[in-house]
């Protein structure tokens, strides 16, 4: 398990992180979703060691990485802007990992390499975006992590290559309770695989929470009355709005509550219309930032 | 030791790893490569042009080669490639100190800052000692077929260069350190280096022409390569250019050596640390926190600020005022301003911060008052010591100090000492007339200076064609020692001589040649073995013991008050003609070239000539020479300068004459003769005593090529050159039968041949020329009648001449 605790960061005059706190169990992927600014990348380098927080601490399995880099040795960070050694290719950048990592498995480097039809002998530089994160995927897997931040994991990548790439971290999750926290603006990738995930807003965890409780924080409810009505109508004691539009004669509501309350409470009104509807995680992530 | 363990395993101490270092050589392997591979070529382009010259020269049995001038070259442009190598291999490597993208990489390894900057340097390192190695291995492949005393040298030059070049990476080390950008990171990198030399130069200020605690003048030695060469090589400043000390010198000298280890070790220790703390966000920033960035400021700023207080020091001790300086207050206004805006830019250069680098211009006060204390610091400690009045009786002795007092201390070399050199460098004189004399020059130059404390033009010592400028050590009863520069004339000279004279002590030893069981003596000529050599010497010594003592001081005497009585000349009674020896012409008879360690002396110095002097000498070797008093027998084994090992002994040639040491002369003539097949043909075989005129124990038997044909043309334009100038030295019998010189030239030059093809039972010839500027002397052969034609026909004229005046007479 790893955990942020009351983790700050600064840098001068702006704090980009403030007393962020999150916690990973062992075996899950788990989503960092936030605006741009918001602290995710800092949070990534925080966790993985490469800065230092201002305060609070870093544990991995009870242990704090600060002044032990040795704790990190069973974690990997890939990070959005990669780095490879100049006019590397795949080898030459699997030798520094292994020089750097006692981990590292040839073996599955090897048939992740076969598996993604990367090249291996190809300089880096001559690579597309998609397969220059692959490779450094493929370099981070083959490091056998057990911990494995990824900031943008799929960036680039087409959709095969996505799929085989979640394919590929499900299974190490499943089998050997990898544990995945990755940092990206898709709610569809943190909607595919995630388990949990947390929604960071201008340094601040907004929401943490397992997947579907984030889904079932808010809900999106049509509604419709005889003649005109407005906000208040739809309201009711407890009831947290916290969108309201009106097209025409229906309303579309989000409220967070329980959606057996809202539907009771609803009823109770008599509407001519009332239907709840799916929400997705964009649309929580988007109301949760407003 | 578990407590060592324990420390050792401390994951934050900036200690190497194995498999980061291993990664680190492998990173760098294809510089580190191509580095060693131009290591390697110059070393080899610089052996091969030693060995050229030495197979250009008469004695080929020792690499004679003048080392330092010889290697001052290699060694330049070692430094030089060594510099870039340190650079970009350390830029390179350590990216995660300035580039994020590789920060993120690898400081999210289980690796700390400390141990990655560690493991990286520590490869560098490597592939740099790799370079050097393989250019040491260059350099013993070229030196051990012929002399196995050089390995030692060589081992000393490698050891010179890896330390200064330690000195260099230190500071790129620490500039990478400090700072996380690599603009920012360049511009300290030069700051620092520019640093030592600029504080150095300013630190003279304050004892220009003066003998300062750190620098002595004459010499003007500083312990560091940085400074050395950027006074040298950048600015040209001319008091680096009086001097004896070459790149070569400089860097194998023990002062800089410690100089840099130290202080590459402080540098290390210091970028270090900063390595240790520095965290991730400091990478991509201008630099790791507020202390890094005033050191690299001021670090930059303070060669601009040393030069602005050099201006305003030079103007204050110009006067004491600044009255009626206006220009030059103008120019140190303009610097004052140049200083800022210099500081304001190489702050905005630095962090891209135009409003931050206004408000940081406020501390430029941090290099200025540096610089100025360093200026006030130096002339302060400068004056106090030259206005410093001892009474007569405070001081106990004096010594005569001949060289850099600092450089003669610290350098693992010694430079060459005759012996009696040696005597008086170390010699305490007690002398009170003389310690009297000296403390009254001594106080009144003090009491001048006192007049005008910042006239500090008033300190020197201007050399006077008329005197004789002597340095001398003040032994104060106290401890103390004062280094002066007097102005001696003829009176004081005599006076001083017989000063030391008188003390017995000195005397005995001066009048001595060192005791054959206390030095090893090698003789440079080939074929002579160790046991004749000591022999050989013994004999001398034993003579000499019992010569006249004025002989002595003739033979011993060197000229250490530019006295001409150390000349050593015979006079041709038949010819009268006055002969010098080669030792007369040449200016200084302890050659300050070649480095000798304790208990190393030379006797008497010949077969060299300085630049500008030049000698042509004809030697008729077959023919006989009835009333001829002087053996000359040259033992000279020829060489300008040698690799010696370090526990190598050096003696040159000796100049015997049959007068002074019959016995020794005849012990040398019969080693000669018993070495028949080996050196020169002699008139008459074997070599007669009484016939014989002037021999040479050369090694002419093998197979080595006189005239290298690269330098064929060159050397008869030379020749040609110096034969037909006007200030030839009279020595030249063939001039003075008014024989068309270029005639002449041209028809020896025609017959030039290798040795080989010269027929010794036929008249022939051998000319040495020394060259002007051409480190040592050419031998042409000649198989040819001509110029012993020209002297039969001179001297068969003297002699009918004196067969005329016998005849008459009767």
């Amino acid at each position: 398990m790893i955990q942020a605790i009351n983790i700050t960061k600064k840098f001068d005059d702006l704090t980009a992180l403030d007393s962020v706190n999150i916690s990973v169990g062992t075996g899950s992927i788990f989503g960092l979703v936030g605006s741009n600014g918001a602290g995710k990348s800092t949070l990534m380098r925080v966790m993985s060691g490469v800065y230092a927080a201002d305060g609070g601490q870093i544990t991995i399995d009870g242990e704090d990485i600060a002044h032990r880099p040795d704790v990190r040795k069973h974690l990997v960070y890939v990070p959005d802007d990669l780095y490879f050694l100049p006019g590397a290719n795949m080898n030459s950048m699997a030798q520094l990992c292994r020089n750097t990592r006692a981990q590292f498995d040839d073996k599955l480097y090897e048939s992740l390499s076969e598996k993604f039809e990367a090249s291996r002998t190809k300089p880096i530089r001559s690579m597309s975006k998609g397969m220059k994160r692959q490779a450094a995927l493929i370099l981070a897997l083959a490091s056998k992590p057990d911990i494995l931040l990824i900031d943008e994991t799929f960036d680039g990548l087409d959709v095969i290559k996505r799929h085989g790439m979640r394919e590929v971290l499900c299974e190490a999750v499943a089998d050997r309770g990898l544990t995945v926290i990755m940092a990206t603006h898709s709610m569809r990738e943190v909607d595919d695989l995630c388990d949990s995930l947390a929604m960071l807003h201008k340094g601040r965890i907004t929401l943490q929470s397992e997947l579907d409780e984030a889904k079932s924080a808010l809900v999106k409810v049509q509604i419709a009355f005889n003649g005109d009505f407005g906000q208040d109508d739809v309201s009711f004691d407890g009831a947290k709005i916290v969108s309201f539009e009106k097209d025409g004669a229906v309303a579309t509501v989000i409220y967070e509550n329980e959606r057996q309350q809202v539907e009771y409470a609803l009823a109770a009104k008599n509407p001519i219309l009332i239907s709840v509807l799916p929400l997705s995680l964009e649309e929580v992530f988007i109301y949760r930032c407003q | 030791m578990k407590k060592t363990s324990k420390i050792l395993q401390n994951e934050n101490l900036p200690l190497p790893t194995k498999s980061l270092f291993l990664e680190g050589l492998r990173q760098l392997k294809i510089g580190g490569i191509v580095y060693a591979a131009l290591c390697v070529l110059v070393s080899l382009g610089n052996c091969a042009d030693v060995y050229s010259h030495s197979d250009a020269m008469q004695h080929r049995y020792t690499l004679s080669v003048n080392i330092d001038e010889r290697f001052n070259d290699n060694l330049f442009f070692l430094l030089f490639l060594a510099v870039i190598f340190l650079t970009a291999a350390s830029f390179s490597v350590m990216t995660f100190l300035r580039s994020p993208r590789a920060r993120d990489f690898y400081l999210a390894t289980p690796q700390s800052s400390g141990r990655l900057w560690a493991s990286f340097a520590s490869a560098v390192l490597a592939w740099h000692g790799i370079a050097m190695g393989a250019s040491f291995i260059v350099w013993l492949l070229f030196a051990l077929p012929y002399d196995l005393k050089s390995v030692g040298v060589c081992l000393v030059i490698l050891g010179s260069l890896l330390a200064s070049t330690f000195l260099i990476f230190a500071l790129v080390l620490l500039a990478l350190s400090l700072t996380g950008r690599l603009v920012s990171a360049l511009v300290t990198l030069s700051g620092l280096v520019l640093t030592l030399p600029t504080v150095f130069t300013v630190l003279n200020m304050g004892t220009e022409e003066y003998e300062g605690f750190f620098f002595y003048e004459g010499s003007r030695f500083c312990p560091d390569v940085i400074s050395y060469c950027f006074n040298r090589y950048m600015l040209d400043l001319s008091y680096w250019n009086g001097t004896d000390m070459n790149l070569y010198r400089m860097l194998t000298s023990g002062g800089t050596v410690a100089f840099s280890l130290a202080a590459g070790l402080l540098l290390t220790g210091l970028a270090a640390y900063f390595a240790a703390i520095r965290t991730g966000d400091a990478t991509g920033q201008p630099f790791v926190n507020r202390a890094a960035h005033m050191i690299s400021l001021t670090a930059v700023n303070l060669p601009v600020a040393c030069v602005l207080a050099a201006l305003v020091y030079n103007l204050y001790c110009n006067d004491g005022s600044l009255r009626g300086y206006d220009a030059e207050l103008a120019s140190c206004a303009l610097a004052l301003v140049g200083t800022a805006v210099f500081f304001w830019l190489s702050e905005l250069l630095m962090t891209f911060r135009v409003k931050h680098s206004f408000r940081a211009v406020p501390y430029i006060a941090i290099p200025l008052a540096i610089a100025a204390a360093t200026a006030v610091g130096g002339h302060w400690h400068a004056f106090r010591d030259v206005t410093f009045t001892p009474a007569a009786d405070e001081v106990e002795s004096f010594t005569l100090v001949r060289n850099n007092t600092l450089v003669k201390k610290l350098a693992i070399f010694r430079l060459t000492d005759t012996y009696g050199r040696t005597v008086t460098d170390n010699w305490e004189f007690t002398d009170r007339a003389m310690i009297a004399r000296f403390t009254k020059m001594n106080n009144e130059r003090a009491n001048e200076v006192k007049q005008s404390p910042f006239d500090c033009s008033n300190w020197s010592r201007e050399d006077d064609e008329y005197a004789s400028i002597v340095r001398i050590q003040l032994n104060l009863k106290n401890g103390r020692k004062l280094i002066r520069r007097v102005k001696l004339g003829d009176q004081d000279i005599d006076a001083l001589q017989k000063a030391m004279l008188s003390d017995a002590a000195f005397k005995e030893k001066f009048l001595a040649l060192p005791d054959p069981e206390k030095v090893n003596i090698d003789f440079s000529s080939g074929g002579i073995t160790g046991s004749e050599a000591q022999d050989i010497y013994r004999s001398l010594t034993e003579e000499f013991r019992l010569l006249p003592e004025e002989r002595k001081l003739q033979f011993i005497s060197e000229n250490i008050f530019q006295s001409a009585a150390w000349r050593y000349e015979y006079s041709d009674p038949e010819t009268d003609t006055n002969y010098q020896s080669e030792l007369a012409q040449a200016d200084n008879a302890g050659h300050a070239d070649r480095y000798q360690w304790e208990n190393t002396y030379v006797i008497l110095q010949s077969g060299s000539a300085d630049p500008g002097d030049y000698v042509v000498t004809s030697t008729v070797v077959d023919k006989p020479r009835k009333e001829d008093s002087t053996l000359s027998v040259h033992l000279e084994g020829y060489g300008e300068g040698a690799l010696y090992a370090p526990d190598g002994y050096y003696c040159f040639g000796l100049n015997v004459s049959r007068e002074l040491f019959p016995k020794t002369t005849r012990l040398i003539v019969s080693v000669c003769n018993s070495k028949i097949d080996q050196i020169t043909r002699m008139p008459s075989h074997p070599s007669d005593l009484n016939a014989t005129y002037f021999g040479s124990l050369c090694m002419v038997n093998m197979d080595y090529t006189l005239l290298s044909p690269r330098n064929e043309e060159y050397q008869k334009l030379m020749l040609k050159e110096y034969l037909s100038a006007e200030d030839y030295d009279a020595d030249a019998k063939l001039l003075r039968y008014d024989v068309d010189v270029n005639a002449l030239v041209d028809t020896l030059l025609t017959d030039i041949k290798a040795t080989k093809d010269i027929d010794f039972t036929k008249p022939y010839c051998k000319m040495n020329v020394y060259l002007p500027y051409y480190d040592h002397s050419t031998v042409f052969w000649a198989q040819t009648e001509n110029p012993v034609d020209a002297l039969l026909t001179g001297d068969a004229q003297a002699e009918e001449a004196a067969a005329n005046s016998d005849g008459k007479n009767k």
